[in-house]
């Protein structure tokens, strides 16, 4: 028993980078300097630098923080929906979901401030703030979903940083961060009311926080965004992409830091059923967003799908439609499509149709106006990123990556204590012995 | 010797200088605005590498030529930013049944010595609102300065509005043998408390300028103010939020804050809490 205990804490405790590791950071910080050199640009320059003009007046930084909203939706289904139904078998995967979602909800913020052309003036947004505006709305929502994140995110870990307290001695952070937890029966009434709290109060904030984000765009009155279909369409989208991601990083960790006892087969066979009925679900949103303004083709509407079906935008749409949602849901449908290595070829192909279909949500529509664009230089009817924004994109990417790795070096990827439960290694006796 | 190069450098660069001055292309229209004022208006611009741009802030004096090409000075004026000037004249000036006008430009750093002269003869404009059967319309009379009728004159009904008045009826209305014209006024049209104002014009013609006659009439919609100054809505200032939306979002805040407060409160219970094991 004590050695099983041992194993385990030995197995699922934090690791020091291999030359792997360390030459992942350093790429990541590569990129991200790469992109601090273009926002140094973009902060001198302003957001000349950048593609965006008069009816383009958003671009992949926009379209880039609808992905991490989306991405961010994530650690809600997996942690809170799945601990309130009583599914264990998810157990070793939601500590990977609420790292995900609190990357991606950090980086979400920042993603919209580089979109400001005068950062400096932020304060403005919220000394002058209008209630009436989707964008204040969206401001409460995120900072909100931020906080709350990072507590779910936390208080899961207070039992795990406890037992690494004592595994790894001489960090006192562990000591510090894990809030004197002994494992006493007030402490453990206390952590279960919040989880509880957490997991109720979580799913409400998160469904808020991507309705909001489609409201942004469904109160302007444009092609493609008139609709009242967009806060469960964005949604929907969001449990697909952020899932996608779960997958991906799951596998990557498993392999990474040979967890193969820990985060098996059968959780990615679970994890691509659950990805097919997302991705239906999904399915079934994009076919009521697009078949009836395609029934009804008011002018200004039919040539906007048009640019989607036919136009410069067509190879986009099909393969974000078809490579990120039919054919993942025809290979999940098979129990050999849903093996490690094909979910993970899915999973990317789902996360990268995921952040193209938010392209195709923002920059055609912003194209197609309801007044004929005119008195404009031909360059800025059509949008093309420049490669400064293509490098701040990329940089938030990375960032969110690389939140993503300082966070499973220092903190467990599976939650020890739960999973020790869960197998019977929660004897006191063990405990202490293994530590 | 120093003094010679002085004088040799000046001569060079008062040279440069007359050569470097721009033609300014002036354009006159005099304008008699019936029982109310008449003024000139002036319209100045030069050709540049950009194209015709405005004369700005230069200074055009205004004379009046009399029997023998003897010239008086009536005044100056000065043109703005969009190039133009308005030169109103006295009574006595607009008098005379012939009269021509001489606009100099004179002794400019920026531009050459020019003038444009400009002939006017005295026209006299009526206009009344008249009901017949039910019906408004407009009547106008157009009359040289003996009283003679003026037929086959183009004149323009139009009601004056705040960016550009709207035309009435057909584009224009030929004088008849009288000299008048009648214009029905089918449409109701809004105006502040029902009082509209139609103009009857004679535009730009080269014998009498531009003349127009002015007829108030209380026969608009009397406009209501439809105005949400004060009113909470929906693009109203923070202060003036509707009361709805002051209401809910902030319960649903709340009510999202009230826990997170509690959940927060708990890390230090926690923190706290006696370390009494199971």
């Amino acid at each position: 028993m004590n050695a099983a205990y041992n194993q385990l804490v030995k197995d699922l405790a934090p690791k020091k980078f291999s030359w792997r590791g360390n030459a992942w950071v350093a790429f990541l910080v590569l990129i991200i300097l790469i992109g601090l050199y273009s926002y140094v640009q973009q902060l001198r320059q302003g957001l000349v630098i950048t593609d965006m003009r008069d009816y383009a007046l958003w671009g992949i930084y926009i379209s880039n923080f609808v992905f991490f909203i989306a991405v961010s939706l994530v650690g809600s289904l997996i942690t809170a929906i799945l601990r309130l139904s009583g599914v264990h078998w998810s157990t070793p995967l939601t500590r990977i979901a609420e790292i995900i979602a609190v990357a991606a909800i950090i980086m979400a913020g920042i993603a919209i401030i580089i979109d400001m052309g005068r950062p400096d003036r932020m304060m403005f947004l919220f000394v002058h703030g209008r209630l009436q505006s989707p964008i204040v709305w969206d401001v409460v929502v995120i900072s909100t979903y931020l906080l709350i994140s990072l507590l779910f995110l936390y208080y899961p870990l207070l039992p795990d940083l406890s037992i690494l307290k004592k595994y790894v001695p001489t960090s006192k952070w562990y000591s510090k961060l894990s809030l004197n937890w002994t494992g006493s029966e007030k402490q453990i009434k206390i952590y279960s009311k919040s989880i509880t709290v957490l997991s109720v109060l979580i799913i409400p904030v998160a469904f808020a926080i991507h309705t909001v984000t489609a409201w942004l765009f469904e109160t302007t009155y444009r092609p493609g965004w008139d609709s009242t279909n967009f806060g469960p369409y964005f949604v929907a989208g969001a449990f697909v992409a952020g899932t996608g991601a779960v997958v991906v990083v799951m596998y990557v960790l498993r392999k990474a830091y040979a967890l193969e006892n820990y985060i098996t087969d059968s959780h990615f066979d679970k994890m691509g059923k659950i990805l097919v009925m997302l991705c239906l679900v999904y399915l079934y949103f994009n076919i009521n967003e697009y078949l009836m303004p395609t029934y009804k083709s008011t002018e200004e509407e039919a040539e906007h799908l048009r640019s989607l079906f036919l136009g410069e935008y067509a190879w986009l749409f099909w393969a974000a439609i078809v490579g990120g949602l039919v054919l993942p849901v025809i290979v999940l449908l098979f129990p050999k499509g849903r093996k490690p290595l094909p979910m993970l070829i899915i999973s990317f192909a789902i996360v990268l149709g995921a952040w193209w279909k938010r392209y195709l949500i923002v920059i055609p529509t912003l194209s197609h106006p309801f007044l004929p664009i005119e008195g404009v230089p031909e360059s800025w009817r059509h949008y093309s990123p420049t490669w400064m924004e293509w490098s701040i994109t990329a940089a938030t990417l990375a960032g969110a990556l690389l939140i993503v790795t300082l966070l499973v070096r220092f903190f467990p990827i599976v939650p020890i204590q739960e999973t020790a439960e869960e197998r019977g290694l929660t004897d006191e006796h063990t405990l202490n012995n293994a530590l | 010797m120093k003094y010679f190069i002085i004088l040799t450098l000046l001569f060079i660069a008062t040279g440069a200088n007359s050569q470097d001055k721009k033609k300014a292309r002036l354009s006159v229209q005099y304008v008699n605005v019936m029982n109310t004022e008449a003024y000139l208006s002036l319209s100045a611009k030069y050709k540049s590498g950009n194209g015709f741009e405005p004369v700005t802030d230069v200074e055009f004096h205004v004379y009046q030529k009399f029997a023998e090409d003897s010239l008086v000075q009536l005044g100056s004026t000065t043109t703005n930013e969009t190039g133009r000037a308005k030169f109103v004249l006295s009574k006595e000036q607009d008098s005379p049944d012939l009269k021509t006008f001489v606009i100099k430009l004179e002794n400019d750093l920026k531009f050459s010595d020019s003038e444009s002269e400009l002939t006017i003869r005295k026209a006299i404009l009526t206009a009344t609102l008249e009901t017949v059967d039910s019906l408004n319309q407009i009547s106008a009379t157009l009359a040289d300065g003996a009283g003679q009728a003026l037929p086959g004159q183009s004149l323009r009904v139009q009601l004056q509005r705040m960016y550009a008045p709207l035309i009435i009826g057909e584009e224009s209305y030929e004088t008849g043998d009288d000299g008048s014209i009648i214009v029905p006024i089918e449409e109701t049209m809004p105006g502040i408390d029902g009082n509209l104002t139609f103009e009857v014009v004679l535009n730009e013609s080269d014998d009498y300028g531009t003349i127009k006659a002015l007829v108030n009439a209380p026969i608009g919609t009397p406009v209501v103010d439809q105005s949400t100054f004060d009113k909470r809505t929906m693009w109203s200032p923070p202060s003036k939020t509707p009361y709805y939306l002051l209401i809910f979002p902030n319960l649903i805040i709340l009510g999202v804050w009230i826990p997170i407060l509690f959940l927060i409160i708990n890390l230090f219970r926690i923190l706290n809490a006696k370390p009494n094991k199971l």
